[in-house]
């Protein structure tokens, strides 16, 4: 197989002239020797059958002869006669037997020559070297005797040998003869094709298409010859146009290509000059942006201070006067800020573990008010497939969520406004999702939704004047969402509503995270809710939930039909009302008030839902226990349902959420310093820290809080930077160096601007978190809230390892 | 086919061929000692062979005054008539057909009538002239085993050579008496022509 490759190869290897003289080779000595084997095979088998019958012959000679001396029993006589045989050449053996078979007279011609019996079985036999012969000798019909004769066929091999070594000599002679013609005839064949390949190389080789084969004959290769030509001549052609297109075109690229120089120089110029002026911008906005908050933030802090005292309504008036105008202006500060940040590219988003879950709901949160005060219905709806926890920037999209609310707020007059959050793709980098904000109105004309997201618009110039704001909100968020991988878009028709949507690209976290509300609640399964509710979206969120916990929903839109669905099925043990503009607190509590007088409901858990700030007051003496504010969160309407105990406050959840107890919790026992040099800031964090219930030592400066650290241990820190005598960095180093009996405290800085750079030069000096300045109760809580999950996360790891 | 059987020669042949040899050298040191039943057995063994040299003897004649060749080949003897039966018992042993075969026998010369072969034994010598004479005239071969059988004109004598039977051929005899012998015999013979 091997070879057959090898000489497939050295055969395709070869020159068109070579190749032709091997075939014409091949052929002849295959005849050749094919004719010559015939040949020889025909001569050994005549010779052999002529050898045959003259041993024959000789054979019957002998006999004729030998018959008498058998006759007469005269062995010398036939030995005689058999004598004779050293004439012939190639007799080696005679026996004459007598009619009894015993030997009677012999010649031996070759003394090495035994007699073979085995190939008696004949009267004459032969093989490749011999003839045997054994026949009767008569007289008359008288057997006397036999005779036996050996022969060997060297005559006919010797004969066959010489014409094999004749033969073989024509063979090569024909060989060399056909040699010479095949070499002689080739070059017919070969010549054009020789010509064609050395004229193929010159034409590869020097790039010249002049080149021309000379036709030799006129048969198929001279057909081929005239094809190569013709394609050369095309090509040549070709060539030539091609030369002539490229130099003209040579020549006008040369020409715009200075143009296009003396432009771009200028351009360059100009450049660099809008850059220069946008980075001035950009430095000057982040400036004074922020020389604007910090004095806005003593404002908003003593403001809310004010609210605290003891005021005169009036007093009250102007305080919340204050208070929300400086909210406002902080807002848009922020958003200049922010818009002054994307714009030089400063703007970097978080990466870490953040509950979508609660994203949605603290945004609600943040609107629910502003709903409320229009009687706007807030809710949300999240897909079963939404992964709970992603890596995100919480804040931004927190952020982009409120701005498209607030919009939604402002331009809704009547009706309600829906979160959706749902799955739209999963890709190997993480998850796209997508949120979309519903609202019910006033809706965007469709030719000016192309500019709804360029930067210092507003559909209209007068609504400015009726809806305020700057305009940069819907920028700021595409910003953000295109930051964030996605992309930001609208629908809408006039008079109807509007929809934005989002999307995001996600990690999704690896954090555990326990679906205590996707699971059965054994204290409350199987038992039976009443919902009431004018809005279908708030029904179908909590219905979602209770199935999860296994309690059955019964719901109705309309109030009276929810009355008598309870005299349906008396065995329902909560009954929850949604309290809405048509839907009315009075209406409510007039229409079921003498209802639940009646002792048979007594037993029935009465809930009621009201719009952010409303009070017990009234609906508390008709027979309501718990109160709860919308957009209704799941786990407080678990908490609600689960623990039979009636909120001492009238409002259940203005400031006592869940992480206020998570908090209160962790952290009443832990010691907290704060270190800020500024009296107002000073008050305005120990303010909010104490409507968590907690209580800090404050230290006026670094080197304050670093003698204080020596004489007692503090599990937290909350450390301002640019502080006299001792910085925020300075203070943290040399805190770090201490031996720490306990656990090292956990230091959180307190700054104004949360650069990257700042962040990582934090960290550096041994800061574990920071918070960005003015201190918001939201910002304060999800610092704090990290260290209790930092320390839990430690002391579970510790429980573990021992 | 033919029987190839019994064409064995091995060694073990050669030894019973020189077994014979030495019991023909033991056989004729009896027949010296004198021992009358071994003579008698040589005797009656060579005159078989006799019998049978004479038996054999008619594919290599022809009798060119016999016109009638799909006659049987007849026989008689002269002298000693008891070879007759040897002669027939020779036949037989051809397995030729006895009852058309009978050996005749004559005991003067006017009694010879033509036969193919004569046999003459213990012949009175001084009258085989006159007896060959007679033959010679009928176109009868003779033979005989009397010394000087062929000497005094008889065609064919048996004679002892190396303990051996052989032929002695008159050829002018055998012209006189119209009879031609085949080349093949008379290669075998030892030839006179008197």
């Amino acid at each position: 197989m091997n070879n057959q490759r090898t000489l497939a190869a050295w055969f395709g290897s070869l020159k068109i002239s070579r190749k032709i003289a091997v075939v014409a080779m091949v052929s002849v000595l295959a005849t050749l020797v094919f004719v010559t084997l015939a040949l020889l095979g025909y001569d050994f088998r005549s010779s052999r059958l002529v050898e045959i019958e003259r041993i024959a012959s000789i054979s019957s000679l002998i006999r004729s002869s030998s018959g008498a001396s058998l006759r007469f029993l005269d062995p010398e006589t036939a030995e005689e006669t058999l004598s004779y045989l050293d004439q012939i050449t190639n007799v080696e053996l005679a026996y004459l037997f007598d009619s009894e078979k015993q030997l009677f007279a012999q010649y031996q011609g070759d003394e090495s020559v035994d007699i073979n019996w085995a190939l008696l079985d004949e009267e004459i036999s032969s093989d490749w070297g011999n003839i045997y012969s054994l026949q009767s000798v008569s007289i008359g019909d008288e057997v006397v005797g036999y005779l036996y004769l050996q022969a060997s066929l060297d005559r006919v091999i010797e004969k066959t040998s010489g014409i094999l070594l004749f033969v073989l000599a024509a063979v090569f002679v024909s060989l060399v003869i056909s040699w010479f013609v095949a070499d002689r005839m080739q070059v017919v064949v070969s010549k054009p094709i020789q010509q064609l390949v050395e004229a193929s190389k010159k034409v590869i080789y020097s790039k010249k298409y002049d080149i021309r084969v000379r036709k030799t004959w006129d048969d198929d290769f001279g057909q081929l010859v005239d094809s190569f030509n013709e394609m050369l001549a095309r090509i040549q052609s070709r060539d030539q146009k091609l030369l002539k297109h490229q130099q003209e075109l040579e020549s006008i690229v040369d020409d715009r290509t200075k143009d296009l120089k003396r432009v771009n120089k200028d351009l360059l110029v100009a450049k660099e000059n809008a850059e220069k002026a946008s980075r001035a911008k950009g430095e000057f906005l982040a400036v004074m942006s922020h020389e604007l908050r910090t004095p806005m933030n003593a404002i908003v802090g003593m403001t809310s201070l004010l609210m605290d005292t003891k005021l005169n309504t009036e007093q009250r008036d102007f305080a919340e006067t204050i208070h929300n105008s400086s909210d406002s202006l902080l807002n848009l500060i922020n958003d200049i800020l922010d818009f002054s940040k994307i714009e030089s590219g400063k703007l970097e988003l978080e990466e870490e573990p953040t509950n979508l879950f609660n994203c949605i709901e603290e945004s609600l949160d943040l609107l629910a008010m502003a709903a409320s005060e229009k009687w706007l219905n807030l809710t949300y709806h999240i897909d079963p497939d939404v992964p709970w926890i992603i890596h995100g920037d919480r804040v931004r999209l927190r952020q982009v969520m409120v701005n498209l609310l607030s919009n939604a707020i402002k331009f809704t007059e009547e009706g309600e406004i829906l979160i959706k959050l749902e799955k739209t793709g999963e890709t190997e980098k993480g998850v796209e999702l997508k949120f979309s904000v519903i609202d019910s109105g006033i809706g965007i004309p469709n030719d000016k939704i192309g500019i709804l997201f360029q930067d210092f618009t507003q559909v209209d110039v007068s609504i400015t004047r009726q809806f305020g704001g700057t305009g940069l909100g819907l920028a700021i968020c595409k910003r953000l969402v295109e930051t964030m991988g996605g992309k930001i878009w609208v629908e809408s028709e006039v008079g109807k509503g509007s929809v934005f949507h989002f999307t995001i690209c996600a990690k999704v976290s690896a954090t555990r995270w326990e679906p205590r509300l996707l699971k059965t609640q054994p204290l409350i399964e199987g038992r039976k809710l009443l919902a009431i509710d004018e809005f279908e979206n708030n029904l179908n969120l909590i219905e979602s939930y209770t199935k999860y916990w296994g309690v059955e929903c019964i719901k109705t839109s309309d109030l009276e039909e929810g009355m008598s669905l309870l005299d349906e099925t008396p065995d329902v043990s909560f009954v929850i009302i949604g309290l809405g503009k048509s839907l009315s607190e009075r209406k409510v509590i007039d229409a079921i008030g003498q209802k639940f007088r009646n002792p048979k409901f007594s037993k029935i858990r009465k809930i009621l839902i009201g719009q952010k700030g409303t009070t017990l007051s009234i609906a508390e003496s008709r027979g309501f226990e718990t109160l709860l504010s919308k957009p209704v969160r799941p786990d407080r309407l678990l908490k609600v349902l689960v623990e039979d105990q009636k909120p001492t406050d009238g409002v259940v959840d203005s400031i006592h959420d869940e992480q206020y107890y998570q908090i209160h919790d962790a952290l009443k026992d832990s010691r907290l310093l704060l270190v800020e040099d500024n009296k107002v800031n000073q008050k305005v964090a120990t303010l909010l820290l104490s409507r968590l219930g907690l209580t800090a030592d404050i230290a006026s400066d670094g080197l304050e809080a670093v003698e204080i650290l020596r004489n007692g241990a503090y599990d937290l820190i909350l450390m301002d930077i640019q502080m006299p005598q001792m910085d925020g960095f300075t203070a943290t180093r040399e805190i770090r160096k201490m031996d720490h009996k306990g656990e090292e405290p956990w230091i959180i800085a307190l700054t104004a601007h949360a650069t990257s750079e700042f962040r990582q030069f934090a960290m550096d000096c041994g800061m574990n978190s920071f918070l960005v300045k003015p201190i918001r109760r939201e910002s304060l809580q999800q610092a704090l809230l990290r260290y209790v999950r930092h320390r839990d996360d430690t002391y579970s790891q510790e429980s573990k390892a021992q | 086919m033919l029987e190839v059987s019994g064409l064995k020669i091995n060694g073990l042949q050669i030894l019973k061929r020189n077994l014979a040899v030495f019991c023909g050298v033991v056989f004729d040191f009896m027949l010296s000692g004198g021992l009358l039943c071994a003579q008698e057995s040589l005797a009656q063994r060579e005159n078989a062979i006799k019998a049978g040299f004479l038996v054999g003897m008619q594919e290599f004649v022809t009798w060119e005054l016999t016109h009638d060749s799909e006659k049987n080949v007849t026989y008689a003897t002269i002298g000693d008539a008891s070879f007759g039966e040897i002669i027939e018992r020779a036949v037989a042993a051809k397995k030729r057909n006895l009852e058309d075969f009978q050996v005749a026998e004559f005991t003067t010369v006017e009694d010879i009538t033509f036969v193919n072969f004569l046999f003459v034994r213990d012949y009175p010598e001084e009258e085989i002239g006159e007896l060959v004479s007679r033959c010679t005239e009928l176109g009868i071969l003779t033979v005989s085993d009397q010394e000087g059988f062929v000497a005094n004109g008889g065609i064919v004598e048996f004679f002892r050579s190396n303990n051996r039977v052989r032929i002695r051929i008159n050829v002018g005899a055998a012209e006189r008496a119209n009879i031609k012998i085949s080349s093949k015999l008379l290669r075998l013979a030892e030839r006179v022509k008197r």
